[in-house]
């Protein structure tokens, strides 16, 4: 018989495998005859429950067509079966029944059949049913496995884009050379995001730039940027990158020239002299960083504006300069901690933040407490609401000499 | 967010209320499609009743000046307070915008 609305999914109906569950002989071979004339061909026939569950163990049917009723079950049994096993739970049932019981029809439908038949059912309306049921199952299938796909890609990219972030060989090595003790965080959003942050050395041996930035938007696009980010900066000489304006103007040409009109990305860059005891800084619209000052315990930020990243053609980035002693903290953070509502639309001040850590300084207070206790108010703050954004915490404390 | 349309002569003034962040990119299409009309020489953002503006939002911005030049017409912001105005000063939004504070 000619199929009257053929399916994207046609040959995989035609080859999908039915598992037919009927203790009835007659019904039985009546049924097989109507999947079989209709080309269906990968059928499994079982006559009772035990060699039901068997054949469940050994293969995943595409479909299952249950009779309700057999001596040795009530068909409820296999439903419950079916849907207690994760890789067969999506596999749609079938039933068909002469059962007149209202609720026992109802209950086979709340115990997770797709569908229900009255017998005697009439063979064209059972294919009618089996196609639908089985189009709707390729379907499914097809979005699960892209949607896996996708999530083992975003994994992969992920981890991409962590090993761009300094890893903690680079820390330690970085601690021990410029006599710091850094600790970080970084929770992208979805997956993977915007934010990013870095160290890069510099060849005079005391000095050391650092910045934090963020993209705008999140997911792939968002990191893609960062990639591109990260190419260019690669390739920036030394002598651009220990200044810190100079490196801001640099990458934002740089960036304006590939990325669309709406996206641009914030960054603070900044350069520590544990020499000259300062950090020279540029901020390209980002939000002011928080310097824990040790010898007299509170706190300061570093203020700046300038043009985000990619705004304009051709920014220009004026420098400041500020304070930097052994025992000073610098914080630096993604907007997230910042911009992220708690329940009664408030937001966390950052002063709040630099009150909580500055009584401690000086008490022998470590970047990984300091790092901790942030991440605690926050999440108090926000009583547990994950951040929509990005999340990214970076602390560089100066050790004595 | 939400806003509402005021015309005299060839400047159309924008009141944009709530909070203005990525989702709202369909509304925001609509106000760029405002640079469109032949009649519209000035597009005046008043920003006095917005609450909160996101980094996708001012995206969305740096898009509106950049169809307004292209169509040789002007953006104008003015009334941004707390975090909005905030948000402005840090990103040096003025040196694209014309902006006036309160």
């Amino acid at each position: 018989m000619d199929i009257p609305c053929a399916s994207p999914h046609e040959a995989r109906i035609r080859a999908a495998t039915i598992l037919l569950i009927e203790d009835d002989p007659l019904s039985l071979s009546l049924t097989v005859a109507a999947l079989e004339t209709h080309g269906f061909h990968n059928i499994i026939q079982t006559t009772d429950s035990a060699s039901a569950l068997a054949a469940l163990r050994s293969s995943t049917p595409d479909l299952v067509i249950l009779d309700l009723v057999m001596p040795d079950t009530d068909g409820f049994d296999i439903c419950r079966a079916l849907k207690s096993k994760s890789s067969l739970q999506d596999v749609p049932i079938l039933a068909y029944t002469a059962l007149d019981n209202e609720e026992k029809r109802l209950t086979i439908l709340t115990m997770g059949a797709s569908d229900l038949a009255i017998k005697p059912i009439n063979p064209e309306e059972l294919i009618a049913r089996c196609r639908i049921h089985l189009e709707k199952r390729f379907i499914l299938k097809d979005l699960q496995d892209y949607r896996s796909r996708m999530e083992e890609d975003l994994a992969n990219a992920r981890a991409m884009q962590n090993m761009l972030m300094p890893d903690i060989d680079t820390i330690k090595s970085v601690e021990a050379q410029h006599q710091l003790d850094i600790s970080t965080l970084f929770m992208p959003s979805m997956a993977i995001g915007g934010d990013f942050w870095g160290i890069h050395r510099l060849p005079s041996p005391h000095k050391l730039a650092l910045y934090i930035g963020d993209f705008t938007g999140h997911g792939v696009t968002a990191a893609i940027n960062v990639f591109r980010l990260c190419a260019l900066m690669g390739k920036l000489p030394d002598s651009v990158l220990a200044q810190p304006a100079e490196c801001l103007a640099q990458i934002n040409q740089q960036l304006h020239a590939i990325l669309p009109v709406e996206l641009y990305a914030t960054m603070f860059y900044g350069v520590l002299d544990t020499h000259e005891n300062t950090v020279e800084y540029c901020v390209a619209g980002s939000l002011p960083p928080l310097l824990l000052r040790q010898a007299t315990r509170d706190f300061t930020l570093l203020e700046g504006s300038g043009l985000p990243l990619a705004a304009t053609a051709n920014a220009s980035y004026r420098s400041h300069k500020q304070a930097f002693h052994v025992g000073d903290t610098l914080m630096l953070y993604s907007d997230a901690l910042t911009e992220t509502p708690n329940r009664k639309n408030e937001y966390l001040s950052i002063d709040a933040v630099g009150e909580s850590l500055a009584s401690q300084q000086g008490t022998g207070i470590t970047a990984r407490m300091m790092l901790k206790q942030v991440d605690e108010l926050f999440n108090a703050f926000t009583d547990g609401v994950p951040p929509k954004d990005d999340f990214t915490l970076n602390f560089y404390r100066r050790l004595p000499d | 967010m939400d806003y509402t349309t005021d015309w005299r002569d060839s400047t159309c003034r924008l009141n944009i209320k709530g909070t203005f962040t990525f989702s709202d990119n369909a509304k925001f299409r609509e106000i760029l499609s405002l640079l469109k009309d032949e009649k519209v020489a000035i597009l005046e953002l008043d920003l006095s009743d917005l609450q909160f503006i996101d980094s996708a939002a001012l995206g969305m911005l740096l898009l509106l000046h950049d169809e307004a030049q292209k169509k040789q017409k002007r953006v104008s912001i003015s009334g941004a307070q707390g975090q909005i105005k905030k948000m402005l000063q840090l990103s040096n939004f003025e040196e694209i915008f014309n902006i006036s504070y309160s």
